[in-house]
């Protein structure tokens, strides 16, 4: 997984996937990676081929993060079966999808 | 982390057992997928079994407690023509499967696994017992297209049942013929008492046959 810094954003890419195993640590890791400048979260999706629904826990841990600094999380380029995903339990509406 | 393979029979069914690992199950998933793969299971119907399949193992883990958790859980793939069955025995205390699972509140960061399972699937049962559950998981195969090696497998034996068909059919119109023979003579003989008689028009009838394959077999080739 891989961080920087843009502004006041966090981005965030390099997930294979976020499941049970690896849901835990990478909330952890991003959450530890925040820094008082970041206020929104942008997650590169497009390399991730799978997420149950511990992945998502994470993805609204960090989404009620970005909401304490009046920020937001934005999802980018999900993958088709991560789309799918996103929709049937519709994160869409918490999350910002942004297709590129 | 620990994942033991057992096909169940050639081509249509696997069986693994994995430990109470968390990380036992992505592999194990994996192991599923590449096997459905190999039956021809189409994109959609790949990535709903390994979905469910995760959701489901992901609960037995968690909500598995001593000594229990020392026990394998199983998991079971049946892949037939028209559907795959997915099952999966815990050992957990087990629960009462909701009568309509519906999606928690937005900013819950839990309880869509039973949710993500009944979306995927298209029947799923929740069999509670004594120390040992089972979730059978169903899904119809649409659209389902034979591997290759499959195709070739399936024009062999089509081909070979053709064959037998056109024997059968050969063999059955000579049964005909001899069946109408004997018809046809017993008719004869039922309407003249003399047996000279008989044999003479019978003698008569070879011998119009006997020309008649003589004339055909003059006329040329076929």
């Amino acid at each position: 997984m891989k961080v920087e810094t843009q502004g006041e954003t966090l981005n965030v890419s390099g997930i294979k996937e976020l499941g049970a195993a690896n849901s835990q640590i990478f909330r952890d890791q991003v959450k530890g990676a925040l820094a008082d400048v970041h206020k929104n979260i942008a997650i590169d999706l497009s390399e991730t081929n799978f997420v149950d629904s511990c992945g998502l826990g994470a993805l609204i841990s960090l989404h009620k993060t970005t909401c304490n600094r009046n920020g937001t999380v934005r999802l980018v380029n999900p993958t088709p079966p991560v789309q799918q995903i996103l929709e049937l339990t519709r994160m869409h509406r918490i999350f910002e999808i942004i297709n590129n | 982390m620990s994942i033991e393979s057992i096909p169940v029979s050639r081509n249509t069914g696997l069986r693994l057992s994995l430990a109470c690992d968390l990380g036992a199950v992505r592999p194990m998933t994996k192991l599923i997928r590449d096997f459905l793969q190999e039956q021809g299971a189409g994109k959609e119907e790949l990535q709903a079994s390994e979905l469910a399949l995760a959701e489901a193992c992901n609960n037995a883990i968690k909500y598995v407690v001593a000594p229990a958790s020392q026990q394998q859980i199983e998991v079971e793939v049946l892949c037939g023509n028209e559907q795959l069955e997915l099952r999966v025995n815990d050992h957990t205390n087990g629960f009462e499967w909701p009568r309509q699972v519906e999606l928690p509140d937005l900013a819950a960061e839990t309880g869509r696994g039973l949710f993500l399972i009944q979306s995927v699937m298209d029947r799923v049962q929740y069999f509670r017992g004594s120390g040992e559950n089972c979730l059978v998981m169903q899904k119809k195969r649409d659209g389902h297209v034979a591997p290759p090696n499959q195709h070739s497998e399936l024009e062999r034996r089509l081909s070979e049942s053709e064959k037998i068909i056109r024997d059968m059919a050969e063999e059955l119109s000579f049964c005909y013929e001899s069946l109408s023979a004997i018809f046809r003579c017993s008719a004869e003989l039922g309407k003249s008492n003399d047996l000279e008689d008989f044999a003479r028009r019978l003698l008569g009838d070879l011998a119009q046959i006997t020309s008649a394959v003589v004339r055909i077999s003059q006329s040329g080739p076929w």
